[in-house]
């Protein structure tokens, strides 16, 4: 009796280990209402179950980090491309189906792959600004005017201010430390960058530097805001999906990746999230302009102006010390 | 007043295990997970060799020391604010008759559990640039200073943490002796002398460890200060921050901040238990103070007294559930009322009620027993050993939970405790971080009663453990009931650690109302907060009911 049991119990064993992918775990800073829609697609699409964890983006990295002695995920899904990039020690390379149909202005290598695009644009509160007070390029942050009335959050802990900076720092390449330093003094630093458009949505700042798709929903919502697209130019980093080195279920892994990038999965993310499509084959989202009239786009090759600003980073006394001093002093 | 308190000689007793236990307990559950934390204080950022450089630099800059300032000043002014909202209110209640007590002390613990994030924007909301009652105060010629930097830190942390004086206050104001008030009042003191030169000093034990603890709370808590700190610095933004940005390379700096906001919490220790030693005063626990009736005026005043300080801490409250109720449109709140916020989230609701429920009471349980024989040891036992242990059992306090998250995803995710993803681990954190609560207030409650009661059971040859057993176990059960609630409240409303530890599956209350926030959804997170105070609310009146005592007593533990 006891013998047959064994034998049962490895029989299933073994059954478990060669058989079809049965789950794939995934580590993900998307939006609810998106997971709640695409984690019951994707398991009827693959018969394959989606075990999530959602988190803040920065979370995510850190506990992927943390358990990379004993992995526990499969797959990064959603986070910044520049998050990925800097830990890519953790994550496997992997070269999806669909590589070709990937623009190329947002490949940066295979260790991490691009998911969606995003813009960092300005929102800002019209019982605040009339039309003509509107910031119109990145300086104009700078101005006296917006003292203590710029919403934005922390550039070395969120991903999003963390490419506001980068931006800054491509438009304005020299001076741009300075330009940035310039923003912060205005700034009024928020906990997360998803309240940064709650506050000027309240009325509490009157103007915010957010991604795109989190300003067109308070514009889609009907809150008393509008989206500015700096003159100057911005940029369009991708958000990434990465499969982690020992990921227990790669293979599985590897079909949600596949998943995540094929053509109706990009065109409901468009169409839902108010998101860029990082295929070729994909419109704009419905309500915003199309990518060509937002003035140069180059994308981040992701990873280039982290190293240089670490390197900037290291080589005077702290700088973000001295930056948010420089804004905790002014009077 | 008694020989116990000094410590005389004695042989290895069940104490000696139990003290044996809270150093394991100590090891196991935070020394070893923070180690690192702790190692990367003492190594140099560039060399990676042992240095005091992240200290000097601590000590060298003005930006930290400043942050040192603000700390310091914030702590101060909330645990003076809340010795201001807490003594009042647990007086009051405590001796006359208030109409509604109960419902105040069930509000009270209610305030207690802010929900994460949420409290903070509803003063943001209340007070803020274009806050409803800024702008309704302006229209009638009121203007309010800004809400933004310190002033709105303590406004916000004071009527958050006052209850952990008004409870723990409130507790020992029912034990003591009422024979001695009545001598002072016998002898031609006025009550108001009375209250300061004799009641005062005879609960500060007591009111010492609720100002403790609300020290402890404000001096830690970085959730206020990000939201309404505006760019007002403090020590747990700084350490949080340090911690979490996606830069640092080395913790050194994180961590030495950290350790100095320990540094801050051992001094603060010393500091009660002189205040607290200083004056012996233990009760018989024979003459029980009776509730007076108070008529006209005195009356009238009393009641405005307690419900001003309930009803201010309970604003935040009443800003949550009114916006569960606002109709939204994707973010953005618009006109009219329903039930939308809800449907969103019906689908999470039985899980993560049950997961809250669950895990809390599960570690409550252990927190009681566990905090209750080490608080007896760390306030009848002043061995070295004691000593030591007190400061150790304050780390929770103030290690940033991140930071614990993370150590316990490193610690426990190797051999030989795999726990990751289980929901043993989100019980341990909070076990851990809320054992403090109940170590303070068993000791603080067996600092108020005399040694004698136990000293005569052992003279008449109990052995120490049925002593314990039979005689302090149950002169202490107020002290044991009223930390328990506030360790099962706090457990509810955990966050920062069990955020980077949870899996679906293991989903709570404050984890799914922190998501919705994270994706600004702020009417869900209203009503998951909203849910959240009701089921806490609900079983606050039916652990009265069952205790068998009217909501006040049972609150207040007695």
């Amino acid at each position: 009796m006891k013998k047959q049991m064994v034998f049962i119990f490895g029989l299933a064993l073994a059954v478990t280990a060669f058989a079809a992918p049965t789950k794939v775990v995934v580590y993900t800073a998307h939006e609810d209402s998106i997971l709640n829609a695409l984690a019951p697609r994707f398991e009827k699409d693959t018969g394959i179950k989606l075990e999530y964890v959602k988190l803040a983006s920065g979370d995510v990295i850190k506990r992927a980090k943390a358990e990379a002695g004993n992995v526990q995920a499969d797959v990064i899904w959603s986070i910044g491309g520049e998050q990925l990039e800097a830990d890519n020690a953790i994550l496997a390379p992997y070269t999806p189906k669909e590589w070709d149909k990937v623009a190329a202005v947002f490949k940066v290598g295979t260790n991490w792959l691009p998911y969606t695009g995003i813009m960092n644009v300005f929102i800002v509160n019209t019982k605040m600004l009339s039309p003509d007070k509107y910031p119109k390029k990145w300086t104009d942050l700078a101005d006296a005017r917006f003292k203590k009335l710029v919403s934005s959050a922390r550039a070395d802990k969120s991903g999003s201010a963390y490419m506001q900076l980068c931006n800054t720092l491509l438009i304005y390449k020299d001076t741009g430390w300075d330009a940035y330093k310039g923003i912060m003094q205005n700034m009024v630093v928020s906990a997360s960058s998803g309240s940064v458009p709650k506050f000027v949505n309240d009325g509490e700042q009157a103007v915010g530097i957010t991604l795109e798709d989190n300003a067109f929903r308070y514009v889609q919502g009907g809150g008393p805001v509008a989206i500015v697209y700096p003159t100057d130019g911005t940029v369009a980093a991708p958000d990434g999906l990465a499969l982690l080195k020992g990921a227990p279920n790669a293979e599985a892994g590897k079909i949600f990746i596949d998943w995540c990038l094929s053509k109706p999965i990009q065109e409901y993310l468009v169409d839902n999230m108010f998101r860029r499509a990082v295929r070729t084959d994909c419109k704009d989202p419905p309500g915003l302009p199309p990518s060509r009239t937002s003035r140069p786009f180059p994308t981040i090759s992701a990873g280039q102006p982290r190293t240089r600003m670490i390197s900037r980073r290291n080589s005077r006394t702290s700088p973000w010390i001295l930056g948010s001093r420089a804004f905790t002093e002014s009077p | 007043m008694s020989a116990a308190a000094k410590g005389p000689p004695r042989q290895i007793d069940v104490w000696t295990f139990v003290t044996l236990g809270g150093f394991a307990i100590v090891g196991i559950f935070l020394v070893w997970p923070l180690a690192d934390v702790f190692r990367y204080s003492f190594t140099d950022k560039e060399s990676g060799l042992l240095s005091f450089s992240n200290w000097l630099e601590f000590l060298s800059k003005k930006y930290y020391l400043r942050a040192f300032l603000h700390s310091m000043f914030v702590a101060v002014s909330t645990t003076a604010l809340s010795l201001l909202f807490g003594i009042p209110l647990a007086f009051l209640t405590t001796r006359y008759r208030i109409r509604g007590s109960a419902l105040l002390n069930t509000v009270a613990v209610l305030a207690l559990l802010s929900p994460p994030f949420i409290g903070a924007y509803s003063w943001v909301t209340m007070l803020g640039r274009s806050g409803f009652l800024r702008l309704a105060l302006d229209s009638i010629g009121i203007h309010l200073p800004p809400i933004y930097g310190a002033l709105g830190i303590v406004l916000a942390d004071s009527l958050q943490y006052y209850p952990f004086v008004s409870l723990m206050t409130a507790g020992a104001l029912m034990t003591i002796d009422r024979s001695l008030e009545e001598a002072s009042e016998n002898l031609g003191a006025s009550s108001t002398r009375t209250f300061f030169r004799v009641t005062l000093p005879l609960v500060l034990p007591s009111v010492t460890g609720g100002a403790l603890i609300a020290f402890m709370m404000s001096l830690s808590n970085f959730g206020t200060p990000m939201i309404i700190g505006g760019n007002y610095l403090v020590l747990p933004t700084l350490a949080y921050n340090l911690f979490t940005s996606e830069v640092a390379e080395r913790p050194g700096m994180a961590s030495t901040v950290s350790l100095v906001l320990m540094l801050c919490a051992a001094a603060i220790i010393s500091l009660q238990q002189w205040a607290s030693a200083r004056r012996k005063y233990a009760s018989m626990l024979v003459n029980r103070p009776i509730i007076k009736r108070l008529r006209g005026l005195p009356s009238a005043l009393a009641h405005a007294v307690c419900y001003c300080i309930v009803g201010l801490s309970a604003l935040p409250l009443a800003v949550v559930v009114f916006y569960s109720f606002k109709n939204t449109k994707g973010p953005v709140f618009i006109k009219g009322f329903g039930l939308e916020s809800y449907r969103q989230i019906l689908f999470d609701v039985p899980k993560t009620v049950m997961n809250s429920f669950t895990y809390s009471l599960i570690a409550v349980a252990l927190i009681a027993v566990v905090g209750t024989l080490l608080g007896f040891i760390l306030a009848r036992r002043r061995t070295l050993a004691a000593r030591i242990l007190d400061p150790l059992l304050m780390i929770p306090y103030i290690v940033p939970g991140t930071v614990l998250g993370i150590g316990y995803i490193v610690a426990f995710n190797q051999k030989p405790f795999f726990l990751v993803g289980t929901s043993i681990i989100i019980i341990m954190t909070y076990f851990i971080r809320r054992l403090p609560y109940s170590v303070r207030s068993a000791s603080s409650i067996l600092r108020q009663i005399d040694p004698a009661l136990e000293e005569a059971g052992i003279n008449l040859g109990s052995p120490p453990g049925r002593t314990f057993r039979t005689i302090t176990l149950p002169l202490m059960k107020a002290g044991i009931i009223s930390g328990a609630i506030m360790s099962w409240v706090t457990s509810m409303n955990e966050l920062s650690a069990s955020i980077l530890l949870y899996v679906g599956r293991t989903m709570t209350m404050p984890i799914k109302v922190y998501l919705s926030v994270l994706d600004g959804f702020f009417g869900t997170a209203s009503a998951m907060s909203t849910i959240l105070l009701v089921v806490t609310g609900i079983a606050l009146y039916l652990v009265n009911r069952w205790t068998g005592k009217g909501a006040a007593q049972a609150v207040v533990g007695v």
